[in-house]
């Protein structure tokens, strides 16, 4: 999965930790999201998308490989 | 406190309690290990609780299920097999015998408990999907 999570953060002027606390998750959550290391639950990819103000379509790229929860290794 | 901090005095608590614990044990008291292990688990709770970092999330807690899930699987296997080989020893050597039987109750109730636990936690999510 890719995510435009770096870019939309940068527009923003937002840290990982910013967003992280924003969401209410750990900075490292962040990261491995954006390295695409992670499938985040729905609610987070939502509260993400909402600090964002974007949607959960603009702010993922699923591909068809993408089956583990816990993203590729 | 940091997540940093939280970390560092979690260390040091676990290190205090091994040295208590070994120093101790040494000696041939078990009461301050015991009474150590109990102000260790006190003095971690009143951490987390000071601590503002947040110190878990949904990925912690997936990957804690994970680790979990691992550990149960290697734990029950492992304590079958050697309960069963300590059963089949305890022929010729009695004295195997109730370490067998007590490794055995050990992986029965660790499966029991998997079991009591997946159906408790199901039914939960399953009233909150109502």
């Amino acid at each position: 999965m890719k995510t435009r999570i770096k870019e939309l953060r940068a527009r923003y002027n937002l840290t990982q930790e910013d967003l992280a606390k924003k969401v209410g998750v750990r900075r490292e959550t962040i990261l491995f999201i954006e390295k695409g290391n992670y499938n985040p639950s729905l609610k987070l990819a939502h509260d993400i998308a909402n600090a964002l103000n974007t949607t959960i379509d603009e702010l993922f790229v699923f591909e068809d490989t993408d089956q583990s929860g816990m993203g590729n290794p | 406190m940091e997540y940093k901090n939280y970390r560092l005095y979690k260390v040091l608590i676990g290190a205090a309690l091994g040295a208590i614990t070994v120093v101790s044990v040494s000696l041939g008291n078990y009461i301050v290990p015991i009474l150590a292990f109990i102000a260790g688990v006190a003095g971690l709770y009143l951490l987390s609780k000071k601590s503002n970092a947040l110190l878990t999330d949904e990925r912690i807690d997936k990957l804690a299920g994970m680790a979990a899930r691992v550990s149960y699987t290697v734990t029950a296997i492992a304590t079958a097999l050697l309960g069963m080989i300590f059963i089949a020893i305890g022929k010729d050597y009695p004295d195997f015998l109730l370490a067998g039987n007590i490794l055995a109750g050990v992986s029965c109730g660790s499966i029991l408990i998997y079991a009591v636990s997946f159906k408790y936690f199901n039914k939960k999510a399953d009233r909150g999907s109502r």
